[in-house]
């Protein structure tokens, strides 16, 4: 037939411009009006559930709330088809993207429209606060644990991203975020997969980004090779069974990545399909708190968080979380085998926060340093997690200080312990916090504040993590600290009054 | 492992060789194949084919640097070779698309229907895309040596659709009377 070798003549393409092809991404830069209709408030929800780190679901339907509906792309299925599923969202906590990728798996089996933004319903005037993200090409890149070297990896710079507060309900445009300032690509890594800014606060660190929405995978090598390059990355395997992880100071082992346990699990990782292993809303819930394994894939930098359910499903948190990879059981087992005999250096878990001490304390604001008066009056709003409510009564502007003792105890996480300033209405801080426990039971007025004034968290003597809410005015300072000297905690905050 | 060890167990004729592409590359290469057109199992065996192809040509090929695309060929090669020799109406819509869209490079009188011609034409191919600027010369690539749609390239490059359509329409244009002027016949 004519022409029947046509495409067999790029074979003479060369080898460094195919290599060179295989991930490329151009980086070019946005302007700022390129609004892309997208994300509206339950971005916010989650955002708000990823400062807190946990989320309670109140059911109800997916509503639109200005987002953009978009038609399934072909290539999306519904798990057991052909095993190929477009990751949508992203968040830390791992609920809220059980509940979506639920959702969206479920309308695709129906044939039904799936969303390619994300929803969730979210009453108006929800507060949010901590929102460590911003939007560029249309998608959502999120802030993830760890940091990286500037001078290894800052790449070209990709936008600038303008400051935005508390828009809700509204969308957030491209270029838009919760801070001030330039992105740039990280060296290495896809752009529309990782960006980075320069830390603040740390010189020479750069604070990651990710974007795990929008993509259309098959394997788990989809993602841990193709934009994790974990192959090529990977320097050891953390894992903590289920009953160390309740305690402060469970026990992690570490697998180097050249044992073969290591390698065996990331071939199941890599060559698992991914899945979405349930039917029902409570199966999905009964399986995600089931027994498990917590794994950290540690690339140096910063790591990937895994959770290991029933011996057969990786299930990918932080970033990517609730999306499970199928294990092949042979393949995977000789590293449950290993988890099971604990192979490994083992390393007592926040060790180093029971050597937290005051004077390393770096003061430092947070990302979000103003709530503005956008909350009409006695608007009232709730959110997502608990039963947490709160009647805002005035649009008074809030100011935000916070005070980080901070010590890395794993791969990529950092803070241990901190305190907040707050100048502002009380309880609206509260509500931007989220608390789950009752406010009251912290609080102090400042001038009866001891060191017998804090409560510990934890019900281990050996492992007390303080807190205190001390108020004057209307200035408030929430304060929880590590294994710290209770007397000169007191001194310190004194001190932030004057 | 990287690219270059994993070399280095080809030369010494290691069978770990094999095992450590397929961990690294393996589900790239069925990735790959899928997107050529191939079905699940014909995914498997055209990735079955670039490991033997590969403990065949390693040595004396030492692709250190480029270890991925020296696979990626070897796949590109096995599945086409398969959708050719498929019966037309077995051949996927993209391969035939992309045929489609090579053919108005070529004068009407030309035709590339053996190895030796499609050799040929691919030496007058790189040596036009060496001349082009980076990333025409890599939407080109992406679209007809990795068989990328429209809609992928859209997403990849941050162009719109029609845009991405424009630019391969251009290249393919340049591209015509590149050939014709170096004077190209078959």
């Amino acid at each position: 037939m004519k022409n029947d070798y046509l495409l067999e003549s790029l074979n003479s393409v060369d080898d460094r411009a195919v290599e060179q092809a295989g991930d490329y991404r151009p980086v070019r830069r946005r302007g700022f009006g390129l609004a892309i209709a997208a994300a509206a408030m339950f971005v916010l929800a989650l955002v708000l559930a990823l400062a807190i780190g946990k989320i309670g679901h109140k059911g109800g339907e997916q509503t639109a709330n200005g987002s953009e509906q978009t038609e399934a792309p072909a290539d999306t299925h519904v798990p057991g088809d052909h095993a190929r599923i477009t990751l949508l969202h992203s968040s830390g906590g791992f609920d809220s993207n059980i509940v979506l990728s639920y959702k969206r798996d479920m309308a695709a089996a129906r044939g039904e429209k799936v969303d390619l933004t994300n929803h969730f319903d979210v009453p108006e005037n929800t507060l949010v606060e901590w929102v460590p993200f911003f939007k560029y090409d249309g998608r959502l890149y999120w802030s993830a644990f760890g940091e990286l070297d500037q001078a290894a990896y800052l790449g070209e710079r990709v936008l600038t991203v303008k400051e935005v507060y508390h828009r809700l309900p509204s969308e957030y445009n491209d270029g838009e975020g919760v801070f001030r300032g330039e992105v740039y690509a990280v060296n290495g890594f896809d752009p529309s997969f990782m960006l980075c800014r320069e830390n603040p606060y740390y010189e020479g660190e750069l604070v990651v980004y990710i974007c795990d929405n929008g993509y259309s995978v098959a394997y788990g090598a989809d993602v841990i090779e193709e934009r994790f390059h974990v192959g090529e990355r990977l320097e050891s395997i953390i894992y903590e069974d289920m009953e160390s992880e309740k305690h402060a100071y469970g026990i992690r082992h570490s697998l180097a990545a050249q044992s073969e346990a290591a390698k065996a699990f990331m071939q199941a990782i890599d060559e698992g399909a991914w899945c979405v292993p349930y039917e029902t809303e409570e199966e999905l819930e009964a399986l995600a708190n089931s027994d498990h394994w917590l794994v950290w894939l540690d690339l140096g930098d910063f790591s990937i968080r895994l959770r290991i359910l029933e011996g057969k499903y990786a299930m990918l948190l932080g970033s990517f979380g609730g999306y499970f990879i199928e294990l092949d059981e042979a393949k995977v087992r000789p590293f449950l085998d290993a988890m099971e005999s604990g192979e490994g250096e083992a390393v007592e878990n926040n060790a180093q926060l029971r050597g937290m001490k005051l004077e390393d304390a770096v003061l430092e604001p947070t990302y979000g340093r103003y709530i503005p008066d956008y909350i009409p009056e006695d608007a009232r709003f709730e959110y997502c997690i608990g039963e947490y409510e709160v009647e805002r009564k005035t649009g008074r502007t809030i100011g935000i200080k916070r005070l980080n003792l901070s010590y890395e105890y794993a791969p990529g996480s950092k803070v241990s312990g901190y305190i907040n300033i707050y100048i502002g209405d009380l309880e609206a801080v509260h509500a931007v916090q989220g608390y789950e426990d009752p406010v009251r039971r912290y609080d102090v007025r400042l001038e009866e504040l001891t060191a017998d004034s804090f409560i510990s968290q934890t019900d281990d003597p050996e492992y007390p993590v303080w807190r205190a809410v001390v108020y004057s005015g209307e200035v408030s300072i929430d304060i929880t600290a590590g294994n710290v000297d209770r007397a000169e905690l007191v001194k310190l905050i004194r001190s932030c009054f004057d | 492992m990287n690219d270059s060890k994993i070399v280095d167990l080809y030369l010494a004729r290691s069978e770990d060789a094999v095992k450590e592409t397929s961990l690294k590359y393996g589900a790239r290469l069925r990735s790959a194949a899928l997107k050529l057109g191939c079905d699940t199992g014909t995914a498997e065996e055209c990735e079955n084919d670039v490991y033997l192809r590969a403990w065949e040509l390693i040595p004396p090929n030492e692709p250190r640097e480029y270890l991925f695309a020296f696979l990626a060929k070897l796949l590109r090669s096995a599945a086409i070779d398969r959708l050719r020799r498929a019966s037309a109406g077995k051949r996927s819509a993209e391969f035939t698309e992309l045929t489609h869209e090579l053919e108005e490079c070529l004068a009407g009188n030309m035709s590339v229907d053996t190895e030796a011609e499609a050799k040929e034409l691919g030496r007058m191919i790189n040596a036009f895309l060496a001349a082009q600027p980076e990333e025409k010369r890599m939407l080109f690539i992406r679209r007809y040596w990795f068989f990328d749609s429209v809609d992928e390239l859209s997403k990849r490059f941050g162009f719109s659709k029609s845009k991405v359509k424009t630019e391969l329409f251009r290249m393919r244009g340049r591209l015509a009377d590149y050939l014709r002027k170096e004077g190209y016949s078959l």
